[in-house]
């Protein structure tokens, strides 16, 4: 005895058909949100100075708190003012017909900015929403790095984001931060790493024993969010 | 055994008590109507509607009541929405740009907050503050705790705030502020330029020196800054013949003048209420209204406070017509019209003078011409004649002459003026009366040149004084001030005054310390402050502000510091170093007391009494433009958005009326219509109408807001007159007062686990002295032990603190680990608040506005019961007599339950606790099903039914505090116990290698607290404050018998009764 009609045979094929176009959207939508296009890792906005800072923290080997020098005290790293710039640059390509006419050319608005008071405009790279309260200052003086976050900037001739900046991403730190301590002296050394053979949880305990404090990462809401 | 009641268990701990409970209620309504007083209760939860009255006069405030959303609106709006959103997903957020200093200030770090001491000036008096300042935008005000008016005696290690002063701060971004200077030549109103003004009244100045300037009449208030008092000297220099007339709605001219007669000396009474053992008030409400209110209340509280049943407390009588917030704080209180306040002091002289205070026999004679109860007389007297030396009296300033003439001779004789009562002498030595001054203005007005130096007189004026007209009759008037308000309506010039935080300046306070008032930025509208005005004028040279209050300080020297070590030094610690003048100890002439008696005016005892008061909120209009102050509900009333006119409940049946029905008070050929309010403990015939409401000219927040009372006051009885006539007219008014919004103790019958009635405890336990020492923990009477199990499992506080989880947040099962043995004990976090010492003030509810971007949602919506403070101030009254309560108030914000039954209904866990007891609350998470809210029994959580913060402006967003967020529509809200001060400690802390030190953080709540009745700190440290608040035996925890654990405790309220007054406020 037959119930279904014949033309039903039809609907397991579309059932079949839009399962799979469906779930395939379904997944790069999914895969989408969180991949590093949404979280917009890699994002390196062109800045009104190509800054590089390959040649400045890598090659000259300036220290990071030489320019953002507020960052073991305030929430902010501190993008630092054109007179941090102006130290030095008061004497280097300063004269209009410097042989090194690109490097003149772009260092125009930093001149600019001195010479009328206005700031320079950068561009933001690390977004973090406005609800999130990051400190700075107390993950350096739990003796995470700059390139835990930040990536190898040594080596970037334009500044990237490296990293998703997500919360999850926050979490799985503060949820183990062993694998990214290190000891508070090295915070702005970027090529530091562990020392091969020890584990994360050996590594943490023996900073402690070196009188680093105990780290305890808030994982409550209002660690971060007030 | 009676049967038990499912929920509150077993009776715990001490016995019953063996005095009788008093009864504690919240307002009358709750008697007369408890259906609609329920309703009202719930107020603001779920599904609750109230029914609001469509009266235009409850209408729109805030400019989010005039969003309405029609479905056709709604629709588009929404599908717009969902296109850009759709669209959006494929953009990266809109880019951002960091603008970094070209030339970095110095001290300043992006990030960190600066501090910066300077001083308010405020009713004669001037409190010392630090002003926090995010990248050069001020967002706080606190006390400053080396200034002796904000942190007398260095009893705190913070000092203390009032409303005004915290209000300060939004007064600074007060859209509705002036920035233009008008010209108006007959009506027409023009704008010119600084230069323009500073030309045009050179050469007007200028051909007024010629005769000395005699025509220059400058309406000041009376002054508080040493520079403004010197540049007025230049100005008299210049021009020799030119009068100064002090004139402020609310002023203190009676006591200096009282004290003149009685001492010789202009001078104000001085009170150390922390030495005081008995103090009797005579219709001065020192805590609050009075000038030094910040300074009166520290030291009060430390005569108050008890740590243990060995401490000692002061006994405060107080003898007044209205029911003030020093009158609530009384242990014994007598209601009495002003009117016959003279003739109990009279009285009170006579019995002191019969019972052995000889020295008062020679001033009265006889009694005075007043029926009050025996006791008032005969058990007052014994009781401060028992403690001589230890007594202080004092009297309003309300009151006339005489009375203060009096009481100088009163504490003379009670030996009270060995340190305990001082006197100082005001800076500016002028005697001009200031209603006289007024009437002299007004009487040589013709062609005469008026310079208005700040105030407002137009508006704040006696009725039978006509300023304008005067103005308009001046050849040339100038008006300085901070709006164009009613008196720029009819200058020739108004000025712009900058805000106290834009300019330079110095205060002097009632005691006498000098402090700096230095600008926190730049002025945003323009305009100049009174020294640079007249400055100007003097024809000084160096005018501008700072050059001026710097060689008032040069002239000053009193350190062994150079100049300019003494000007930094003046400047860091907000208090100048100066040699004062010590003030000879004055001595009382009885002669002098018996002619001021003799020449008293007589007020007439025929009719209604009429008392004129300064308002707890916008006290004389001055800062009526305020929103907080505004939504901040009275002290007594809880009215909020109006003032009322408060009456007995004798006098509304005598007049037929009850709560919000018009009356029509009548002088003479003026009258005004106020809507009434019956208040429990007012004095009977008798009517307060606070000043400072009516305003027509102040701004969008002020304007059309409550009844001018100036219509029917003359310069003859400022404070307060007699002979009126009352009646009702008929009509109403709706009036918002939150009084029974947030109620706990609300329906009986529902039943089961949430059934709170006991009556047996009340909510805010008040007890005796005497009772106390019988029974020290009779808090915990009945400290009912829940019989339910805990829902969550118990968090063991004392353990170090727990590792970090490990695994990811991809793992779906955490991987505990055991905490290392080197961890650090972890965080309680807990607040105590004494009820003993909370004068119910309000600064707290003021400071929390200010610290976390707590947003005001204007009439209508407050009588919806979505007033957003996340502290309230509960306010009840205690005792049988309606008519004569005794009152205690009761702070309350959320308890930070152990077992919080807001978490648990959460259905996102937008709200959870955290590790340290913390019950905190994710903005972001939210989702607004005002789950939490119902299922709070202490009634804190708020919910933003609106976009209450809107569209702030530039302006506006200037006052936010950038560590917290601002939250928007559809979502809830309740105290962090300001978790971003913790956070903001704790890391600085950690920064520095140790853990945060007892007292380093304080909610702001705390810190304003000018009586310290508010405790924060770590329950884990047994020796930190809190802990020691929280094992005092006065302790209890509210709603102990829902079993909910909170965080928050209360130090039960006790009342220091004289057993021999044996009067009706003794139920308690």
């Amino acid at each position: 005895m037959q119930i279904f009609p014949r033309t039903l045979n039809l609907l397991s094929l579309v059932a079949a058909v839009v399962t799979t176009v469906g779930g395939g959207v379904l997944t790069f939508v999914v895969a989408y949100y969180f991949s590093p296009w949404n979280t917009q890792v890699g994002y390196a906005p062109t800045q009104p100075i190509p800054f590089s800072h390959r040649l400045h923290a890598g090659q000259l080997g300036l220290d990071c708190r030489y320019c953002h020098a507020n960052v073991e005290r305030s929430y902010e790293a501190m993008i630092p003012p054109t007179q941090t710039c102006m130290g030095c640059h008061s004497a280097l390509h300063t004269d209009s017909n410097d042989p090194n006419r690109s490097t003149r050319a772009s260092l125009q608005p930093l001149f600019d900015s001195w010479a009328h008071d206005l700031p320079v405009e950068w561009v933001r790279v690390h977004n973090l929403p406005d609800h999130a309260y990051f400190d700075h200052s107390v993950h350096l003086s739990a003796g995470v790095g700059c390139a835990s976050c930040h990536g190898r900037i040594d080596q970037m001739e334009v500044v990237r984001q490296d990293q998703p900046l997500s919360m999850s991403w926050c979490l799985d730190c503060h949820r183990d931060p062993e694998p990214n301590l290190r000891p508070v002296s090295e915070i702005t050394n970027m090529a530091w790493h562990r020392p091969d053979g020890v584990t994360p949880a050996e590594f943490a305990a023996s900073l402690v024993e070196d009188g680093q404090r105990y780290v305890t990462p808030p994982e409550t809401c209002t660690g971060c969010h007030r | 055994m009676t049967k038990r009641l499912p929920v509150l268990g077993q009776a715990s701990g001490a016995a019953a008590p063996k005095a009788n409970t008093p009864r504690v209620w919240r307002s009358l309504e709750e008697q007369s109507d408890p259906k609609r007083y329920r309703e009202l209760a719930k107020a603001g939860e779920g599904g609750v509607q109230v029914d609001v009255a469509r009266d235009p006069s409850a209408g729109v405030t805030t400019p989010s009541d005039t969003l309405t959303v029609t479905r056709r609106s709604f629709l588009a709006v929404a599908s717009a929405a969902t296109t850009a959103v759709a669209a959006s997903g494929c953009i990266r957020r809109p880019a951002e740009q960091i603008l970094p200093y070209t030339r970095a200030p110095e001290y300043s770090l992006p990030g960190i907050a600066l501090h910066f001491a300077t001083v308010l000036a405020h009713n004669g008096d001037a409190v010392g503050v630090l002003v926090e300042q995010h990248e050069g935008r001020p967002t706080k005000i606190e006390g400053n705790p080396q200034h002796a008016a904000s942190n007398p005696g260095r009893l705190g290690e913070w000092g203390g705030t009032d409303t005004p002063t915290q209000a300060a701060i939004l007064d600074l971004y007060d859209q509705d502020r002036s920035g233009t200077i008008a010209h108006r030549v007959d009506g027409q109103r023009d704008e010119v330029s600084w230069a323009d003004l500073d030309d045009a009244l050179a050469t007007h100045f200028a051909s007024l020196e010629a005769d000395g300037g005699a025509s220059i009449h400058v309406l000041h208030e009376p002054i508080t800054s040493p520079t403004l008092l010197r540049v007025k000297e230049a100005f008299s220099r210049r021009f020799p013949r030119a009068s100064f007339h002090p004139w402020s709605a609310v002023n203190d001219a009676n006591v200096l003048a009282g004290v003149a007669l009685a001492t010789g000396r202009r001078a104000r009474p001085l009170v150390d209420y922390s030495a005081a053992e008995v103090i009797l008030s005579l219709d001065s409400d020192f805590l609050s209204t009075e000038p030094g209110g910040v300074m009166n209340a520290r030291l009060f509280a430390a005569g108050r406070r008890i740590e243990s049943v060995r401490s000692s407390m002061n006994r405060l009588y107080v003898v007044e017509s209205t029911l003030s917030l020093t009158g609530s704080n009384a242990d014994h209180r007598l209601r009495l019209a002003s009117r016959d306040v003279l003739a109990y002091a009279r009285s009170l002289a006579h019995t002191l003078a019969s019972k052995g205070a000889s020295a008062l026999g020679a001033i009265v004679e006889g009694p005075g011409d007043v029926e009050v109860p025996s006791v008032w007389l005969d058990k007052v007297a014994d009781d401060l004649l028992a403690h001589r030396g230890r007594v202080a009296v004092v009297a309003g300033s309300r009151q006339p002459a005489a009375v203060h003439a009096l009481v100088a001779a009163i504490n003379a004789a009670l030996g009270a003026s060995s340190g305990l009562v001082r006197y100082a002498e005001p800076l500016d030595a002028s005697d001009a009366d200031p209603a006289a001054s007024l009437r002299a203005v007004v009487e040589q007005a013709d062609g005469s040149t008026i310079v208005v130096l700040g105030g407002n007189p137009v508006y704040d004026a006696p009725a039978d004084v006509d300023v304008a007209g005067a103005l308009g009759r001046a050849a040339l008037s100038i008006h300085l001030g901070s709006h164009e308000d009613e008196t720029s309506q009819h200058a020739s010039w108004h000025i712009p005054m900058s805000h106290p935080l834009e300019s330079w300046g110095d205060q002097q306070s009632l005691d006498g310390t000098i402090a700096i008032q230095q600008p926190l930025i730049a002025p945003l509208r323009g305009g100049r402050n009174a020294i640079e005005v007249l400055g100007q004028l003097a024809g000084e040279a160096s005018w501008r502000g700072y050059f001026a209050v710097r060689q008032t300080l040069a002239n000053l020297r009193g350190t062994a510091l150079g100049f300019e070590d003494a000007w930094r030094d003046a400047l860091f610690r907000g208090v100048v170093t100066y040699d004062r003048p010590r003030a000879p100890e004055p001595s009382v002439d009885a002669a002098g007391v018996r002619r001021a008696l003799d020449d008293a005016p007589a007020v007439s005892h025929e009719g209604w009494e009429v008392v004129f008061a300064p308002d707890p909120k916008v006290f004389d209009g001055r800062l009526a433009n305020n929103p907080w102050l505004q939504e901040l509900p009275d002290p007594i009333t809880k009215i909020v958005w109006d003032n009322a006119a408060m009456l007995s409940s004798a006098s509304a049946s005598e007049l037929g009326v009850t709560t919000g029905k018009l009356l029509r008070i009548t002088a003479g050929e003026r009258a005004i219509e106020i809507p009434a309010v019956v208040v429990p403990g007012h004095a009977d015939r008798s009517i307060t109408l606070n000043l400072g409401w009516g305003r027509t000219h102040s701004g969008q927040f002020a304007n059309g807001r409550g009844v001018n009372v100036s219509a029917i006051r003359t310069s003859g009885a400022l404070g307060f007159a007699g002979g009126l006539e009352v009646s009702a007219t008929g009509g109403s008014y709706d009036l918002v007062a939150t009084q029974e919004h947030h109620s706990m103790d609300v329906d009986p019958t529902i039943p089961g686990v949430g059934r709170v009635d006991m009556p047996e405890r009340p909510l805010a336990i008040v007890g005796t002295l005497a009772q106390y020492h019988e029974q020290p923990d009779f808090a915990q009477w009945r400290e009912p032990t829940p019989n339910v199990g805990p829902l969550w499992t118990d968090v063991d506080y004392q353990s170090p603190q727990a590792p970090a989880q490990g695994g990811t947040s991809w793992s779906l099962v955490p991987h505990p680990r055991p905490p290392a043995e080197n961890a650090p004990l972890r965080h309680a976090w807990g607040m105590a608040i004494d009820l003993t010492t909370c004068t119910g003030c309000n600064a707290c509810i003021v400071a929390c506005n200010a610290e976390n971007n707590v947003a005001t949602v204007g009439k209508e919506q407050v009588a919806r019961g979505r007033e957003m403070h996340w502290l309230r101030l509960d306010r009840y009254f205690v005792g049988d007599d309606t008519d004569d309560p005794a009152v205690a108030f009761q702070p309350v914000a959320c308890q930070h339950c152990e077992e919080a039954p807001c978490e648990n209904v959460c259905p996102v866990n937008a709200t959870a606790h955290s590790p340290e007891g913390l019950n905190e609350m994710a903005y972001n998470r939210c989702i607004g099903t005002r789950y939490c809210a119902n299922n709070c029994p202490y009634k804190v959580r708020r919910f933003n039914y609106l976009a209450y913060a809107g569209h702030p402006t530039e302006l506006q967003r200037m006052q936010f505090n950038p560590n917290v967020s601002v939250r928007m529509r559809g979502v809830m809200e309740k105290c962090t116990y300001c978790v971003q001060r913790i956070q903001a400690v704790k890391i600085h802390a950690r920064n520095e290698g140790r853990r945060p030190r007892d007292g380093e953080i304080v909610p702001a709540c705390a810190q304003a607290c000018p009586s310290q009745a508010i405790t924060f700190g770590d329950l884990n440290d047994p020796e930190s404050r809190v802990s020691l608040q929280v094992r005092n035996d006065r302790q209890y925890k509210l709603l102990a018998q829902v079993g909910t654990k909170p965080r928050t405790t209360y130090l039960a309220r006790i009342r220091n009764l004289n057993p021999e007054m044996g009067s009706t406020t003794e139920s308690a």
